[in-house]
């Protein structure tokens, strides 16, 4: 008979305890405005790949995600490529999907992770194998997002694994589910939210936002419930260089919600990669104003060196220092 | 050989009144052209016909309305059948009045053929 | 019902290459009702392949038959004959069928025509589709009868993803989102509030177990074989 996890997370208030060693959750706990980067490992076993592309976060974000085969397509481990990070300096949060692993692997996943410093961990369902380039794979679904979120806050709190087991030493990581604002069906979104918050996830990032109206409605729905206080929510920016990468998104990616005149503003632009910079620093700006949103996860997408430009130019240089 | 499946409101009369009946052909008389199954068009290439035919009344006077389309859908799929397990054999449905032995004999590929005295073309 | 549908031809005609006394045997079930293994599909399949012979300018001999259903002895009983006489079969049931026939009349040898897919519902006009994953443990009430297992490409429990829009899987516009029409039902049915309620990690085993499931009805069954 399945229940109502009620554990809630108090943790997003001010002042809470650390329920973590995460750095994130120190900046964010300290009431700083939180920035996230994101890092999309190689197809390949090139360690330097990640070297390079940390350069550009370092001293500029508070963590930065390492993407988990995203879109179905083969890359590098997330897990070991924060590993790398680490190793330059960089907050990692690494992601999870449920496609690939079951739950044997994935807590097994977790623990590795942990020994290696890792702090922190975004748990999704992951883009369906159709998509990428092994669409002949089994998929697994062990379990979904929500019951993994779920399980690593039981591991956490309660130091068991799903079956029960007692671990001596818990993987006691910061952890984050994601969200979409802009998916249908558009009444549920909330109530998948609150699912998220109710099963323990600490942290909320959401997809890359380019409907302000629409994400600030959503905003305050989150804010009626209340849920702005029981979970810090990082809002999801993606920079783009061009009207194409618009288009693209809107025709080929499942609940985005892309605005006619950012469309044409950047098609109209001179310089077309300035005004991406531009228009990604105002939606910071925007995103900053809005009460209940407590960072931002910006997205580079094979745009790394943008970064740094962004977030200097929306004034959040210095990152803080936190104990 | 030909065989031809042909109804008795249409094509079987107009074969009945062909001066010379052509050689090489079998002729089955149906009630109705778009009843025949696949089956039947399948045996027929299975006992050596290379061609199928399903003669029907023309669209408009079938007394069961719609036995050319019926007998379209089959041929069709009746076709597929045979390509698949790559046989040259090939069906056809042809619309006919009951007294068109010229459109008959173009049809069975021999050109135009005298009709019987007192006939006219449809 | 079972739905299954006919293998690729090439692959038909090469598994039955040396057998020339071949019994071609269909189910009067399931895969009568998906328009894949009944009667009518027998003797169409028996006739192209005599025809596809008779290109190659080599001969068969086919025994046509259907059986009632042939998941069960008192039907596949009556094969016996048919089986005696011919060197092989291609049988054109479900997998169970097929694998059911060959251990009866071991080592009689028994290929299978179908593909066998999924437990599906007939939509009208020919077409089949998924509604049941054979789980073990049917959820269907708590979500409005829609299972969640099949029709959600991701099996996601407590749904939906986010790539759901418009009513649509993120696959493609011509897969509803099994989430959003949960969503829907359970909201027809006055029941949003059960939309929060977190369905728990599964227990898979009794979805796929160590080997074959067994079902064992105690009060009539006498099964004199122990499970494993």
């Amino acid at each position: 008979m399945p229940e109502t996890n009620t554990m809630g997370s108090e943790a997003a208030q001010e002042g809470s305890p650390h329920v973590s060693d995460s750095r994130l959750e120190r900046v964010l706990r300290a009431s700083h405005f939180a920035v996230c980067g994101e890092l999309g490992p190689p197809q390949s076993a090139s360690a330097d790949v990640i070297v390079r592309k940390s350069q550009h976060f370092r001293g500029y974000a508070d963590a930065v995600n390492l993407t988990d085969n995203q879109t179905a397509v083969v890359r590098m481990s997330s897990i070991a490529a924060a590993k790398l990070c680490i190793d330059q300096g960089l907050e990692p949060v690494i992601q999870m999907t449920c496609r690939d692993r079951n739950r044997i692997a994935i807590q097994s996943d977790i623990l590795g992770a942990a020994a290696l410093g890792i702090r922190n961990v975004l748990c999704l369902s992951g883009d369906h194998q159709s998509m990428g380039n092994h669409p002949q794979a089994k998929c697994v679904h062990d379990l979904d997002s929500i019951q993994l979120v779920g399980a690593l806050r039981r591991m956490r709190d309660e130091s068991v694994f799903i079956c029960g087991d007692e671990t001596k030493n818990p993987a006691r990581m910061f952890i984050a589910a994601a969200c979409n604002p802009f998916g249908d069906p558009y009444e549920a979104r909330v109530h998948r939210l609150a699912k998220k918050v109710a099963v323990g996830a600490d942290f909320i990032q959401t997809q890359a936002i380019y409907d302000m109206g629409k994400f600030r409605h959503f905003m305050g729905l989150v804010r009626d419930r209340g849920l702005h206080q029981r979970v810090f929510i990082l809002a999801g920016i993606l920079p783009v260089k061009s009207a194409k990468a618009l288009v693209f998104m809107r025709n080929n990616v499942a609940g985005m919600s892309i605005p006619d005149d950012l469309i044409d503003r950047m098609k109209g632009a001179e310089n077309p990669e300035e005004e991406g910079i531009k228009l990604a620093i105002e939606q910071v700006q925007e995103l900053r104003q809005i009460e209940g949103v407590a960072g931002v996860h910006i997205m580079p997408a094979l745009w790394e060196a943008a970064f740094p430009r962004i977030v200097e130019g929306a004034g959040l240089l210095p990152r803080p220092e936190v104990a | 050989m030909t065989v031809a499946f042909a109804c008795k409101n249409s094509g079987a009369g107009t074969l009945g009144r062909m001066a010379i009946e052509p050689e090489d052909l079998k002729a089955i008389e149906v009630p109705c052209g778009g009843r025949v199954d696949v089956i039947h068009l399948l045996r027929a290439v299975e006992q050596g016909a290379q061609r199928v035919l399903v003669l029907t009344c023309r669209p408009g006077v079938c007394r069961s309305i719609e036995g050319y389309c019926h007998a379209e859908r089959k041929v069709a799929r009746a076709n597929a059948l045979l390509q698949e397990v790559g046989s040259s054999a090939r069906v056809e449905a042809h619309a006919i009045a009951a007294n068109e032995p010229g459109l008959l004999a173009r049809i069975l590929g021999e050109g135009d053929r005298p009709a019987a005295e007192g006939d006219t073309e449809g | 019902m079972i739905v299954a549908h006919r293998k690729p031809m090439e692959e038909i005609l090469r598994s039955i290459e040396g057998i020339d006394k071949l019994a071609l045997c269909g189910c009067n079930s399931c895969v009568a009702v998906c328009l894949s293994g009944g009667e009518r599909e027998v003797r169409i399949l028996a006739s192209q392949i005599r025809i596809a012979r008779q290109e190659a300018g080599r001969l068969i001999e086919i025994e046509e038959l259907v059986l009632e259903r042939s998941c069960e002895p008192e039907f596949v009983e009556k094969a016996a004959e048919v089986v005696q006489r011919t060197d092989g079969m291609l049988n054109i049931s479900c997998g169970v069928g097929v694998g059911y026939m060959a251990e009866v009349y071991a080592p009689y040898r028994v290929i299978p025509g179908l593909n066998t897919t999924f437990y599906g519902v007939g939509l009208g006009e020919g077409v089949f589709e998924e509604r049941c994953g054979g789980c073990g443990d049917c959820l269907l009430d708590r979500t409005g009868g829609v299972c969640p297992i099949i029709r959600c490409a991701k099996s996601i429990l407590n749904g939906p993803c986010g790539g759901s829009q418009d009513g649509n899987c993120e696959i493609s516009k011509d897969m509803p989102c099994a989430w959003q029409l949960i969503w829907d039902r359970l909201r027809d049915q006055g029941r949003e509030e059960d939309f929060h309620v977190v369905e728990p990690v599964k227990d898979w085993r009794t979805a796929t177990a160590a080997g074959p499931r067994r079902l064992a009805q105690e009060e009539i069954a006498v099964d004199r074989t122990e499970p494993a």
